[in-house]
């Protein structure tokens, strides 16, 4: 049995670390409404992106037919070695977060493995990056401390990256793996082609309204020629796609920490409810020792 | 009736809006955009961004994108955007002489082209701020 004074020590670690990570969970609350935020004001960039993207390669793509390519990002080439980008956060005390995406690139790099065609990696975040260092992929390039709001300016690079190893044939596909933010309580792994870029389908808005009004066609001017509007909208739109699920990792890594936090305090509050209790029987049984000692001591004088 | 006027930067959306002409900078010299423009996809190159005219014009530094025409929606996707009024012009200085200090002395090719790169968007926020200031342009909404 633990005296007194031990149980009141235990108590009072319990409490500190309850304290501790009520704090985190509170900080995590807020990040997350701002990261999350930032993940909604991001998505009109990127849908209207895609959207021109698909308009001018479709359009070009016909007017030019088959001769050549429009642009080496959209070039679908066979495929013999793939580069996986794998984002997770540079810090822990986030549940399954880092685990579970770390687990979905594994398991997508050992069927392309399995498959003859060997991975590389470039990996965003602390945690991916030692998870890393227990297998025998190689790394391309690692990207740590991009910070809580990650600015397009900090997560350039890492598209630029992959951007050069696709054109340089060191890679003949990429895909990006992050964790989804679904919901506060789910966050999803989530495995996404990168590269090359595949043009969506041009939109039925873009033809449609378009003849509605008298004397236009629903063909855009370009200025300048298709090709170099490409050049510089396909890279982009790949920085932005990086963006992106960046910011969708800072949005799951907070959320999972406030749950993490949330559980881990509820636990605390737990075993402090216990170890009261303990320390409160503890505490009775040394009465009742006394009492006894006391009052037998007091019997054996009195006889 | 007028244009209906998007910003949008990759980071968030700027501005909604209709104006009655859009005057942008590309890369191949000013357009201005009226209604019943034919469609149209053009890259801007960093440089000022007007829209509409007299009291009611806005002023914006653009630090490069696309604009895109259609249907009497001009769309803009900016690289970064900044209201005339919010630009903090000694900040925008600080950065032109910044750049062209570092435009002086850098050697590789790559400090030469993000050098210039900022030079171009300092002096772009700048000549925005100028003309926002010259006309007295009340303050949009």
């Amino acid at each position: 049995m633990a005296t007194g004074r031990e149980i009141q020590r235990r108590m009072r670690s319990v409490r500190n670390i309850r304290q501790i990570t009520k704090a985190m969970e509170l900080i995590a609350v807020t990040r997350l409404r701002r990261a999350q935020q930032r993940v909604l004001a991001s998505r009109p960039y990127s849908s209207k992106m895609r959207e021109l993207i698909g308009e001018i390669a479709t359009q070009a793509g016909a007017n030019a037919g088959d001769d050549g390519m429009l642009h080496p990002l959209l070039e679908r080439r066979p495929v013999t070695r793939v580069g996986v980008v794998l984002i997770t956060s540079d810090r822990g005390l986030c549940g399954a977060l880092n685990g579970n995406t770390l687990r979905a690139a594994l398991q997508f790099s050992y069927r392309q493995q399995n498959g003859g065609k060997p991975v590389e990696f470039i990996v965003v975040g602390r945690k991916g990056m030692l998870g890393l260092r227990h297998t025998d992929f190689p790394l391309k390039s690692e990207f740590t401390a991009i910070g809580d709001y990650p600015s397009m300016v900090k997560t350039n690079p890492v598209a630029r990256v992959a951007i050069q190893a696709f054109l340089a044939g060191e890679i003949d596909e990429a895909v990006i793996v992050f964790p989804k933010f679904v919901s506060t309580l789910k966050q999803e792994p989530t495995i996404l082609p990168l590269l090359p870029i595949d043009p969506p389908p041009a939109s039925s808005k873009a033809s449609v309204p378009g003849q509605a009004s008298a004397g236009h066609t629903g063909d855009l001017l370009h200025e300048p020629d298709p090709r170099t509007l490409l050049s510089q909208l396909l890279p982009r739109f790949v920085e932005v796609q990086v963006y992106q699920s960046i910011l969708e990792t800072v949005a799951s890594e907070f959320s999972a920490r406030m749950v993490a936090m949330r559980n881990a305090t509820d636990n605390a509050t737990e075993l402090i409810k216990e170890l009261q209790l303990g320390y409160n029987k503890a505490r009775q049984a040394t009465i009742t020792r006394e009492i006894i000692e006391v009052s037998s001591g007091a019997a054996a004088q009195g006889r | 009736m007028p244009l209906h006027v998007e910003i949008i930067a990759a980071e968030q959306p700027i501005l909604t809006t209709d104006a009655e002409v859009v005057v942008a900078t590309t890369v191949s010299g000013q357009i201005s955009v009226l209604p019943q423009h034919e469609p149209l996809l053009t890259l801007l190159a960093p440089g000022e961004l007007r829209l509409g005219r007299g009291a009611n014009e806005v002023l914006l530094a653009l630090a490069g994108g696309y604009l895109e025409v259609r249907d009497d929606h001009v769309t803009i996707l900016a690289d970064a955007a900044e209201r005339a009024e919010d630009i903090d012009m000694a900040r925008a200085e600080r950065a032109r002489d910044r750049a062209t200090a570092r435009l002086r002395e850098s050697q590789s090719s790559v400090d030469v082209a993000r050098a210039s790169a900022a030079l171009a968007r300092a002096i772009s926020r700048l000549k925005a701020v100028d003309q926002f200031r010259s006309r007295g342009v009340t303050r949009a909404r």
